[in-house]
């Protein structure tokens, strides 16, 4: 139900953000990956394929300026 | 015997002139109708390439630029259309048109002041009825993404429309401003403590059900293993020691998370209304200079 992988957000965690925010942030995501996130997130996070967009970068900068640069 | 041949040749080439200039009227017109339905096909792509094959079938220079800017705009091509728009002169008829596409460039990608500054271009050239009407609904939009109540209020209430469809617009957009108003901010020390109280609570108060749910249940699976581990062997069993790490993680990361997601929820209602406005002032745009 997300765009990317609760592994491929655990990699790009501990790749941006270190050891600690990396083990925390991805115990959260596989808690949050459930169907009902779905319904719970915006449609402009959603893309084409129903999928919601959730990038390590969402938690510690504006997720705007980071819809509008890609 | 020889003037009266060359009355003839004379009238002959007069009545050719006139038959090759009929058909390439005809041909041009045909021409611009084909453009026209390709753009009425939403075939961007193929109306982009036509433009390029044949620059000829618009009367002027400003208008070969404007339906170029016009057509990248919809392929999504921004920098490009900015660049056909900018060399629309403000001695064309199409300038200011070409303006109300610059504005709502500059909305979408956030650049409000960019923005502003063609809306004041705007009013010291003076605009016709359909730029005019889309300039109010631009500045109302405006006024929303800058979250300025006061100047929103201010346009909404003394905006005056020609046109009924724009009219209507306007109060789609009002709509979202209501929307607008009902979020709430959360605060992030009550979504900590709240998860610190019971798992999942923070994500519930930051509006997430499923997620706040699922987290509970997570910790709670966990917590129950732990507490099973303890009741049978004791605070040395290997079951209670994995389990407790695990839910100690889970717990810690809950209430994280919960902080975290306060602010992103935050900025993902706010994409979200930031784009519903963006949608609102750009439909009469394709509307409008779409065919």
């Amino acid at each position: 139900m997300y765009e990317s992988s609760c592994s491929n957000f655990s990699k790009n965690t501990f790749r941006q953000f270190g050891i600690m925010k990396g083990i925390l942030l991805s115990a959260d995501r596989l808690t949050r990956c459930t169907p009902g996130a779905l319904n719970e997130t915006p449609s402009v996070f959603i893309d084409e394929k129903l999928k919601i967009i959730d990038e390590p970068a969402f938690y510690f900068r504006s997720a705007t300026v980071y819809l509008k640069n890609n | 015997m020889a003037r009266l041949q060359l009355t003839h040749l004379f009238s002959l080439a007069l009545l050719s002139t006139t038959l090759l200039q009929d058909i390439y009227s005809q041909n041009k017109g045909s021409d611009s109708r084909f453009y026209n339905y390709l753009l009425k096909e939403e075939m961007f792509l193929e109306a982009d390439d036509y433009i390029e094959l044949n620059p000829d079938i618009f009367s002027t220079n400003d208008s070969l630029n404007f339906n170029h800017a016009y057509v990248k705009y919809r392929l999504q091509e921004i920098d490009s259309s900015l660049i056909y728009l900018k060399h629309v002169p403000p001695t064309s008829p199409l300038y200011v048109s070409g303006n109300n596409f610059i504005t709502q460039i500059y909305m979408n990608q956030g650049k409000t002041d960019s923005a502003k500054k063609y809306l004041a271009a705007k009013k010291s050239v003076g605009s016709p009825d359909i730029s005019s009407d889309i300039f109010t609904l631009q500045s109302s939009g405006l006024a929303l993404l800058d979250r300025d109540t006061a100047a929103y209020h201010k346009q909404f209430y003394g905006a005056l429309f020609e046109n009924r469809e724009l009219f209507q617009q306007h109060n789609t957009l009002n709509e979202t401003f209501n929307e607008l108003k009902k979020v709430k901010k959360k605060s992030v020390l009550a979504a900590g403590l709240l998860s610190a109280l019971v798992p999942g609570l923070g994500k519930i108060y930051a509006g997430n059900n499923a997620q706040g749910f699922s987290a509970f249940l997570f910790s709670g699976i966990l917590a129950a293993q732990a507490y099973e581990g303890y009741y049978r062997g004791g605070i040395s069993d290997p079951r209670f020691i994995v389990y407790s790490c695990l839910f100690s993680l889970f717990y810690v990361s809950n209430i994280y998370g919960s902080v975290l997601s306060v602010s992103v929820k935050n900025n993902q209602l706010n994409s979200q209304i930031n784009h519903e406005i963006t949608v609102n002032t750009s439909i009469p745009l394709r509307y409008f200079f779409g065919h």
